[in-house]
């Protein structure tokens, strides 16, 4: 990875990562640490203070976190950790670092409206329980609204 | 009391049931569900949210001014939605530049974000039904049933957002678990994250966390568990089922949402809200119901 920084990314780093004092209260409160041990998101804004923002961009770790916001809610320093996780994996996104299981997802919403299929079993379950018929999705405006985020360009390079 | 019913995917489109119990023990305490026409996922809090922030919010506001229109409140019954949705709703009124974005987006279908509408979860709703009403309507109380409630992650953070709750003690599900006459126990890592948000990258380590949990809840010997979230049931109902322990047999805890429990002290058979499709056997609780 050549790229310059990403200015939002530096001011991320200058205006909220700066302030972590390395307590590791997000790393004792965090249950991805209790199920995988080197995952250690105080090691992260380490990493990000000492300038090898690359290196966090393009590792496993940023998308381990299980976005639970414990971390954000413990922090003594108001770092914000869980919402710095999602900026961090925006920018790894934009430069196609993404695992592939999300953008499968994206597809899925983009092409139903949903997360899930509508299976000829739920339909029947649905039935018997004397539920009402599933609404559809308007999907031509998600596929729209989608075409106009950033989202679009991250489909076209990572196919399938 | 009217809301507009915000389902989501998970519930319609897997666990039905959920929905089916949700219907009845509202409509049963006088509140009255308006369907959404059109909604669709509302931004999906975990890919969506990763690979692109805007987006989830675009996706999130659309759904929003469905509700807009309908001139009703948001009751989400997924706190997945409930995160996406009261997040988007949030900052779109506390943003305006965000929201000139957004809603310049929004034109391209012909809509757009006013701010007139809250985003609620069920246990919010439940609270303003209010707890005289719902116990008059109790026909089984559940007394000596002993629940091990797991509130979950988003329906109490990122607690700026939210402001539903102590984002670390919450109490209110707790309560409503007592109005029905249960037991609402006290066990270690109640605040434990059930891992939905890492399965899609580390499925045996996402596993690895719901077994942390039921390890305590059996040990607290808790006669059922409850959430108030899909992702939470999937996790503890379907997960629990694929746990293979070394040396012990395998887990065997009925897993419910809320509103199932609810159902049940309301009187409703466990046939007409499909308990059978639950994964995890429901069998040991009902026997304990009095």
């Amino acid at each position: 990875m050549n790229e310059e920084m990403p200015e939002d990314l530096e001011v991320l780093i200058k205006e909220k990562v700066v302030h972590c004092f390395q307590c590791g209260s997000c790393v004792g409160s965090c249950p991805t640490a209790r199920a995988i041990p080197e995952y250690n998101p105080r090691r992260m804004m380490e990493e990000l203070i000492l300038g090898r923002w690359r290196e966090v961009l393009s590792g496993r770790m940023i998308w381990l976190c299980t976005l639970c916001h414990t971390c954000y809610e413990v922090c003594p320093q108001g770092v914000g950790i869980s919402h710095i996780i999602v900026e961090l994996r925006n920018h790894a996104a934009r430069l196609g670092l993404a695992p592939p299981e999300y953008l499968n997802n994206v597809r899925q919403v983009a092409s139903t409206g949903w997360t899930s299929p509508l299976t000829g079993a739920v339909q029947r379950i649905r039935k018997e329980l004397g539920l009402p018929e599933v609404k559809m999705a308007r999907v031509e405006e998600v596929g729209r609204l989608i075409e106009l985020t950033e989202l679009r360009r991250m489909m076209e390079e990572k196919p399938g | 009391m009217r809301y507009a019913f915000f389902l989501g995917c998970m519930i319609p489109l897997r666990l039905p049931h959920i929905e089916k119990a949700t219907r009845m023990a509202l409509e049963a305490v006088g509140v009255e569900l308006l369907d959404m026409e059109g909604a669709s996922c509302c931004g999906e809090p975990i890919s969506i949210q990763s690979l692109d922030r805007e987006a989830w919010i675009t996706l999130a506001a659309r759904n929003l001014c469905i509700a807009e229109e309908m001139k009703a409140d948001i009751l989400t019954i997924c706190s997945g939605c409930y995160e996406t949705l009261k997040t988007a709703n949030v900052s779109l009124k506390r943003e305006p530049s965000l929201r000139e974005r957004i809603n310049e987006r929004l034109s391209a279908i012909g809509k757009e974000f006013r701010g007139s509408i809250e985003v609620k979860n069920i246990i919010e709703v439940l609270r303003e039904v209010g707890e005289e009403r719902i116990k008059a309507h109790l026909k089984r109380p559940l007394k000596g049933i002993r629940v091990a409630t797991h509130p979950g992650c988003h329906l109490l953070r990122p607690s700026d957002i939210i402001q539903f709750d102590d984002p670390m003690r919450p109490a209110l599900l707790d309560r409503l678990i007592r109005l029905l006459g249960a037991e609402s126990i006290q066990y270690p890592k109640k605040m434990l994250c059930c891992g939905a948000g890492l399965k899609l990258v580390d499925l045996e380590k996402a596993n690895r966390l719901v077994e942390m949990k039921l390890d305590v809840i059996e040990a607290a010997e808790a006669d059922c568990m409850v959430v108030v979230c899909p992702y939470c049931m999937i996790q503890y109902d379907l997960t629990q089922r694929m746990i293979k322990r070394e040396d012990k047999a395998a887990f065997n805890i009925p897993v419910l949402y809320y509103s199932e429990l609810l159902s049940l002290a309301l009187g409703f058979s466990p046939s007409e809200i499909g308990l059978r499709f639950h994964r995890t056997s429901v069998e040991p609780l009902l026997k304990k119901l009095p």
